[in-house]
């Protein structure tokens, strides 16, 4: 009755966390998910987070907000959160519920998600 | 309406009918008919002629009806009025009922039978020829409206990681989603990082419309590109403040030019003159141009 529990595996690169969805997320396991995730920002103080959407098809309102609370908690921890690979059927989505992310940077592949987070992680070091 | 002895007329005297439907036709159908040639005509009565002699036959009038529809859809083609075309069946009806007249001018009864059974065919092919025409032209317009939709939403690659979208004309719900539609398949296709929205070409711009854009920035920054709006006409920016629409999380600039200069400073590039020798601040302007055109 209940679904299996997925975990989303999470990988570290140098100072990054890289975790790529590449299953449809029930509710528990996006939970678990996200707890996985502030776990692991957690123990190995990464400096930031790419979550990687290539290979999701839908999106709703419960994932949504979730991502968006994710890069909210991860700022608190000191993590800038990159999500990349959005589908042009899911962003439509997205701005039809009213959840376009506002807080978090996107990137159109995890490339470039990578290259972005190390312009800032950059800027801040010059900065700090 | 099976009527063998009619039938049996229209063949008798199928030659003289169609001759003088010929000749009818070209000169008061219309100015379509009026253009074609006699030898061009003639068979193409004789072949209405035919459906009606066979559905009488047959006590068929499906038969009519299916020509009438081939006919008409090539008629709606060619551009003929729907009354001209109307008008061939009057005329038709005009040389049959003379005919019919002629020859049973002592027997009233049957005299009024044929008649009748011509005035219920050519009834009901003009309300043939109304339906079926009307159903060919929305079908003409709707396949012109698609083509005219699918060319209103270029989405124009113009250097690395930079789209240029212009936008000519209005914008309604349907067209806004399909212009938000085409730009997030142009952004991945293209893994572009930056959107020119060109809106140049857009004559009005109402809360609606400012909201589909903003909608379509929204969601073409969920991929992770990011839109400057360019081309905003003094009128509409007036309008834009009158309906308090916040663009402030928009980048704007005048013109498409500004536009590509914008985009290409956030990639770290610009379009700088080749220094020539002789005349150089000449040669310089040229040379501007043509790299805005080669950008192009």
């Amino acid at each position: 009755m209940a679904t299996p529990l997925i975990r989303i595996p999470i990988l570290q690169i140098e100072d990054f966390l890289v975790a790529s969805i590449q299953v449809a997320l029930h509710d528990r396991s996006a939970v678990q998910f996200r707890d996985d995730l502030l776990q692991r920002i957690h123990e190995t103080k990464a400096k930031g987070l790419i979550i990687d959407l290539t290979a999701v098809d839908i999106v709703d309102s419960f994932i949504g907000r979730l991502i968006g609370d994710v890069a909210e908690m991860a700022a608190l921890m000191g993590t800038r959160v990159v999500v990349s690979g959005l589908q042009p059927a899911v962003a439509i989505t997205l701005t039809e519920l009213g959840l376009e992310l506002p807080g978090i940077i996107t990137a159109l592949n995890l490339e470039k998600g990578i290259s972005t987070l190390r312009r800032l992680t950059r800027e801040e070091e010059g900065e700090g | 309406m099976g009527d063998q002895p009619l039938a049996a007329l229209l063949q008798e005297k199928r030659r003289t009918i169609v001759q003088e439907l010929t000749r009818l036709v070209r000169e008061r159908a219309g100015p379509s008919y009026a253009q074609v040639a006699e030898e061009e005509l003639l068979p193409r009565m004789e072949r209405l002629v035919e459906a009606w002699q066979r559905s009488l036959e047959e006590n068929n009038p499906a038969i009519l009806e299916e020509f009438t529809r081939r006919v008409v859809r090539e008629r709606v083609q060619e551009r003929y009025g729907v009354e001209e075309i109307q008008e061939v069946i009057t005329l038709l009806r005009e040389s049959l009922l003379p005919l019919v007249e002629a020859r049973y001018r002592e027997n009233p009864e049957i005299l009024w039978k044929h008649w009748r059974a011509i005035e219920d065919l050519a009834h009901r092919s003009r309300l043939w020829v109304a339906q079926i025409y009307r159903e060919a032209y929305e079908e003409q317009v709707e396949l012109q409206r698609r083509t005219l939709s699918e060319l209103s939403t270029p989405v124009i690659k113009v250097y690395e990681n930079v789209l240029v979208l212009p936008l000519v004309g209005a914008i309604d719900t349907e067209r806004a989603k399909r212009i938000m539609e085409e730009l997030l398949l142009g952004i991945t296709r293209h893994q572009a990082e930056l959107v020119i929205i060109d809106i140049t070409g857009v004559p009005v711009v109402d809360t609606a419309v400012a909201n589909h854009l903003i909608q379509t920035i929204k969601a073409a920054r969920l991929l992770g590109a990011r839109s400057i709006l360019v081309g905003i006409s003094g009128e509409v920016a007036q309008a834009l403040v009158h309906l308090q629409i916040d663009l402030s999380g928009v980048v704007t600039r005048s013109n498409l030019q500004a536009g590509i200069e914008y985009a290409l400073e956030q990639m770290g590039l610009e379009i700088v003159p080749r220094i020539s020798a002789e005349s150089p601040k000449e040669a310089a302007q040229e040379e501007k141009e043509e790299a805005i055109w080669q950008l192009r």
